[in-house]
């Protein structure tokens, strides 16, 4: 039977008296096979650290259980709460707990289904992340805050990052990039390039002296007589007047209007239109142009199907991770490079041709969904299949789980036509074979040239796709 | 034939009868246009070559104090043509100048051109304004940001001499009481086509002659937009331009006005180029001509009536615009039924006579305006001469037509205040509060 745990930590008040405790010092090599959920003091200052000591833990079974927190005070601030659950003392009684049993048992329940946990994998922190919202089945949202430099906070995932581990964001961009996350637009911010801070002062500055120290001023133009000034010159009093005919300005649009604005610059007496902006960093004061800081979408994430899968099997079964073992994947960056070689070359010497493959395998998470941890088997298979078709020469990376580029060194493009088409045979018959799948493929050979434009041709190449996927469903 | 119906003709004629076929020549063409010409030779010229001492030292005090000149350019979508501009600034004699560019709400690439040229410099201000707001508005606003002491005004698609700006300050040096001067304009693509070769030759007769004459007699009524300098102060007391169209011979008035002088200096050369074909040069000539009526004839009348601001000079300059513009062309119809009426059998004879005597006349004219140029002529000002026996048809019968059906238009219709060169939202005001 499960139940409730009162962790005790030195700033932690007595535990209420129906409840079981345990000192955190001790958690580490306690069972925690019977846990249903963790009780904490909310009223402890030290509770963040409290929290982060339990999501930090490398066992799935301390590490993913619900938290719920214990406060005398709804806060008054509504600082979002890092925990699954934050409740009033007063109403937290042995019914409450009992009621608590059941809500939880979603996610206890999914706990309970991980094969049994070696706890080597758990100490990626990224899938400790996608075991945590895997486990949860709902969609994270961030909040904006001033808080925390980032200026974004996805406060139930905040425990299980150290106080300066890599960004949450960047986890988990990493993650959807994987495609084991699917984000929902919530924002657009800018990054300080040099410290990831959000908190940038955009300041307009004279283009002459660089001083901040300006006066905005709006043109008036007045129809009847030409006469075009700034907005003060007409402001007598609550009414605009016209200081060439002396007539009262009445209505914006019917007897003037404004045509634009003007800038004067209070140190050097520069009038202007154009002013320059700038962009400083609250955090390190790094000052560079706006088009120069990072640029971000932040998300809303859900995991996807995929998702769930390697959230339960370990990342090392996906595809691109065996790939990467068996046949030397390399990064995409360290792709990218090899064929910014290669197209110098190509071109200083004019001697021969190098292709580059594109391919896409349609179906190819789906393995991974429906056989779960076997399909590291068939992963170990197909990545059999790459091997016998490729050349030590050839240099391959995973963009995703699904799409793979080639580069393959001398080869015409006919012998790099007949290179995927083995592939494609060969990866149809062990698809075929062994899951009754018949797999879709994307390909698309290009002839390196100089300066060619990877990231273009990607483009391209995922829109057309998209393209067809829309076609043919 | 035609040469044995001459002799005929000439056979009969008697003095009364000259001036009876001819009097459009005789009375009208020889008062205004020779005796100009017989103005710049004996009065005009001499003065120069008198003056030259003056003008030196006066030269030399302008390089002394060396006043900020502001060069202000109005327009709309002209900005394909102001990097040449600001470069051909960039090489003046006189080096004291700043140029101020507005864009009076264009749709094209210009905010980008000159938004680069103010970063390097080669534009001293540079104001966009979104909505446009007409000519005289624009004009206004770079009045308003520029800080010289004299303000000249140019349009975009014209180029200047290399010492056009000293030339043009000149006189405010000579004279603290003059308020504007206005530059001559002379035709940038002279060589383009039939029609800017004959405007060419046309700005010589009336710009070149025509404005120094007017100047020398004290009676110049307009300051090109193209090309006017003007006092900053001035410019100030009367709160710029008003709205337009005509708003340069509108504004040289309202100087009069203040009592300044405003004359003509035919050797600050400012180059600007013309309508390419005829119907585009008729168009352009339409919009100017019925702007005199609105302006001379409707806003400006009290020029006419006796009042405290009556002044001769003024009364004279506006009536000789009138009558010559206005009435002689109405003379010319008069001349043509007259003919038809009673000398329909020398219809030929007279005609083919009255155009020799018109091209002796532009021959004459071509001498003395070459001789006002002096040493700023050009080899392709030269070439001009060709088209001498081209020039009666073109002044004679084309600018006619075009100015008669624009007169017609203006006093019937009003049109002016249709002009889509101003914003409707501008003309509507206009037209209400009768300016």
């Amino acid at each position: 039977m499960k139940q409730a745990y009162y962790i005790v930590s030195p700033g932690a008040t007595r535990a209420p008296q129906f409840m079981t405790t345990i000192e955190l010092n001790a958690l580490e090599s306690f069972d925690a096979s019977n846990v249903a959920y963790w009780v904490l003091d909310g009223d402890d200052e030290d509770l963040p650290n409290t929290q982060h000591t339990i999501r930090a833990s490398q066992n799935p079974l301390i590490y993913l259980r619900p938290i719920v927190s214990l406060v005398s005070d709804k806060p008054r601030n509504a600082a979002p709460s890092q925990s699954d659950r934050t409740l009033l003392k007063d109403e937290f009684d042995n019914e409450y707990a009992k009621k608590l049993l059941s809500s939880f048992h979603p996610i206890n329940h999914w706990i309970e289904n991980l094969p049994a946990a070696d706890g080597s994998t758990d100490r990626n922190i990224a899938l400790r992340v996608l075991r945590f919202m895997a486990s949860r089945s709902k969609e994270f949202s961030p909040i904006m805050t001033s808080s925390d430099p980032h200026g974004f906070l996805y406060p139930v995932l905040e425990p299980l990052f150290a106080i300066r581990d890599i960004g949450t964001i960047e986890t988990l961009q990493y993650l959807k990039g994987q495609r084991l996350l699917q984000g929902r637009f919530f924002k657009q911010a800018y990054f300080c390039s040099s410290c990831q801070s959000a908190f940038l002062n955009f300041e307009e500055q004279c283009p002459h002296c660089n001083s901040g120290n300006l006066k905005i001023d709006e043109l008036v133009h007045h129809f009847k007589c030409a006469y075009t000034g700034e907005l003060s010159e007409f402001q007598i009093g609550n009414h605009l007047s016209c200081p060439k005919c002396e007539q009262q300005l009445r209505h914006i649009g019917v007897d003037y209007d404004k045509p634009s604005i003007i800038y004067h610059c209070n140190d050097c007496t520069h009038v202007f239109q154009d002013p320059e902006v700038i962009c400083s960093c609250y955090n390190c004061g790094h000052t560079t142009s706006p088009e120069d800081q990072i640029n971000r979408t932040i998300e809303h994430y859900n995991v996807t199907s995929l998702g769930q899968n390697a959230a339960v099997y370990g990342m090392e079964s996906l595809f691109s991770n065996i790939l990467s073992t068996d046949l030397k994947l390399t990064s995409e960056a360290v792709f990218k490079e090899y064929l910014k070689l290669e197209s110098a070359r190509i071109s200083r010497y004019k001697l021969s041709t190098t292709s580059l493959v594109l391919v896409n395998i349609n179906e190819l998470d789906e393995i991974y969904i429906k056989l779960g941890d076997k399909a590291k088997d068939v992963f170990h298979e197909l990545s059999a299949v790459f091997k016998s078709i490729l050349r030590t020469s050839d240099v391959i990376t995973a963009i995703n789980e699904t799409l793979f580029l080639i580069l393959m060194t001398e080869t015409s493009a006919n012998n790099a036509e007949r290179a995927l088409e083995r592939l494609q045979q060969g990866v149809t018959e062990l698809m075929k074979s062994n899951l009754d799948i018949t797999p879709a493929f994307d390909t698309h050979i290009e002839q390196i040239a100089a300066n060619m434009d990877v990231t273009a041709l990607l483009d391209t190449f995922l829109h057309e796709k998209s393209h067809v996927d829309r076609h043919s469903t | 034939m035609l040469i044995d119906t001459a002799l005929d003709f000439i056979e009969q004629l008697t003095f009364w009868k000259v001036i009876a076929y001819f009097w459009p020549f005789f009375f009208i063409y020889i008062i205004r246009y020779v005796l100009a010409d017989i103005i710049i030779l004996v009065y005009h010229m001499p003065k120069r070559i008198r003056d030259k001492a003056l003008r030196t030292r006066a030269r030399a005090r302008l390089f002394k104090e060396k006043p900020l000149v502001s060069v202000i350019v109005p327009g709309k979508n002209e900005g394909r043509h102001i990097p040449k501009l600001a470069e051909s600034l960039q090489h003046q004699t006189y080096s004291n100048i700043e140029l101020v560019i507005v864009d009076d709400g264009s749709d094209d690439d210009t905010p980008n051109i000159c938004r680069k040229l103010e970063k390097e410099g080669k534009i001293n201000r540079f104001i966009r304004n979104n909505v446009r707001g007409g000519k005289a508005s624009a004009a206004n606003t770079a009045l308003r940001y520029s800080k010289g002491k004299y303000i000249v005004h140019i349009d975009a698609d014209s180029h200047l001499a290399h010492d056009t700006i000293e030339t043009i300050i000149l006189p405010f040096i000579l004279d603290a009481n003059i308020g504007a001067v206005g530059g001559d304009v002379r035709v940038a693509n002279t060589e383009a086509s039939l029609a800017t070769s004959l405007q060419a030759f046309e700005y010589l007769k009336s710009i070149t002659i025509g404005r120094t004459v007017s100047s020398n007699l004290g009676i110049l009524r307009i300051i090109a937009g193209a090309h006017g300098a003007f006092k900053r102060d001035v410019l100030e007391r009367i709160y710029g331009w008003d709205v337009g169209p005509g708003l340069d011979g509108d504004i040289t008035l309202k100087i009069r006005k203040l009592g300044y002088r405003v004359i003509h200096e035919p050797e600050a050369v400012c180059y600007t180029n013309v309508p390419i074909n005829f119907s585009k040069l008729a168009r352009q000539r339409f919009r100017w001509d019925r702007s005199m009526v609105r302006f001379r004839v409707r806003k400006h009348k009290d020029i006419f009536l006796p009042s405290k601001s009556f002044i001769a000079v003024n009364f004279i300059s506006s009536f000789e615009n009138i009558f010559f513009n206005l009435l002689l062309n109405l003379k010319w119809w008069i001349y043509i039924i007259q003919i038809i009426i009673f000398s329909a059998q020398w219809i030929p004879v007279i005609f083919f006579i009255n155009y020799l005597l018109y091209t002796m006349a532009n021959l004459l004219q071509f001498v003395v305006g070459c001789l006002v140029i002096k040493d700023k002529l050009t080899k392709t000002e030269l070439k001009l001469i060709a088209f001498i026996p081209l020039m009666p048809i073109y002044t004679g019968l084309f600018l006619r037509i075009v100015r008669t059906y624009a007169y017609l238009m203006e006093f019937i219709h009003k049109v002016s205040y249709h002009d889509p060169w101003t914003p409707w939202k501008v003309s509507k005001i206009a037209k209400k509060e009768k300016l």
